[in-house]
């Protein structure tokens, strides 16, 4: 189909950090139409390295035993979410709770006791829990 | 004085003297600006502090797109900073608004032209403003409706598409 000339190539000269400028103002659900686009609007979209400015998209969900207190993640896209900023050996690493973006986990120190954090894996963001806190039967998170 | 060699002289204004600096466009154009508008522009800016003869030359900005900036940011500069929540504050903000908005009724091109250039410019607020706007053009729209209005081609094989509605099934229904 043929276009007007004053929309030829409009977006096409935009660099990726201004399209990643714009694409960031959108909700998820516009995001999702945008990655269908072209390759070039999917790559950008899709790029581990300006995810953090997009809106959350649901990467997949955990789910687990109560008796056990284990989560595991499953993926609905490609990705995985990746938990490797916190300073902990990633295999120890069990999560406990989730809410919104928040993840509450846990894992055993060398000590042997155990060490809680908040994280957000989408900043990339932690909170260790004080070392006085060992043990924490059931945990919930929330906002204020 | 290397700063001051940029600068052209001094005009009044409103009874008071003000440095004003040229700024040369792609096509040769050339605008005479208080500094204190252009030094929204942190290239040009910067630019200033290097000094040199005969205008600063902005390369990278034709005229037209040139002079739409220049009127963003002789309007931006021009507003002092009241105290805050004073009536006058509340009022200057609704103005500026108002200009904003009246600035962005302008085709799809002329808009990516003055993203452009607010990014090469580096006038933050207008770049804010300028991608807001486009932004605000894309919500809601189709993957098609976003294309036709880009003049974007649909690059994906057959297959690419296939596996993207796939991935994306339930986000559009």
């Amino acid at each position: 189909m043929k276009e007007a000339p004053n929309k030829r190539n409009a977006v096409g000269s935009l660099t990726d950090d201004v399209l990643v400028d714009i694409l960031r103002r959108l909700p998820a659900r516009s995001l999702c139409c945008c990655k269908c686009v072209c390759r070039s609007w999917k790559r950008v979209i899709s790029d581990s390295y300006h995810r953090k400015e997009f809106s959350q998209t649901v990467a997949g969900f955990f789910y687990g035993s109560w008796w056990n207190g284990t989560r595991h993640f499953t993926s609905i896209t490609d990705e995985r979410p990746s938990l490797s900023f916190l300073p902990f050996p990633l295999d120890k690493v069990l999560v406990s709770y989730c809410y919104s973006s928040l993840i509450f986990c846990w894992c055993v120190g060398p000590d042997g006791l155990r060490r809680y954090v908040v994280c957000n894996p989408m900043t990339e963001k932690w909170l260790a829990l004080p070392r006085s806190i060992r043990s924490v039967g059931q945990a919930h998170l929330g906002s204020i | 004085m290397a700063a001051a060699d940029s600068c052209d002289g001094i005009s009044t204004s409103g009874g008071g003297w003000e440095k004003t600096v040229t700024l040369v466009s792609s096509d040769d154009a050339r605008f005479e600006v208080r500094e204190a508008a252009a030094s929204l522009s942190q290239t040009v800016r910067r630019m200033i502090r290097a000094g040199g003869d005969g205008g600063i030359p902005l390369p990278k900005v034709d005229a037209r797109t040139l002079s739409t900036v220049l009127e963003y940011c002789n309007k931006h500069a021009a507003v002092p900073a009241p105290a805050p929540e004073s009536s006058s504050a509340e009022a200057a903000a609704v103005d500026l608004e108002w200009f904003d908005k009246e600035l962005m009724h302008v085709d799809l091109a002329t808009l990516c032209s003055l993203i452009r250039a607010a990014d090469y410019l580096e006038v933050a607020g207008l770049l804010d403003l300028t991608c807001k706007t486009v932004a605000d053009m894309i919500k809601s729209k189709t993957a098609e409706e976003i294309r036709q209005m880009f003049g974007i081609q649909n690059d994906f094989t057959p297959e690419e598409e296939e596996q993207l509605s796939r991935e994306n099934a339930g986000v559009f229904e």
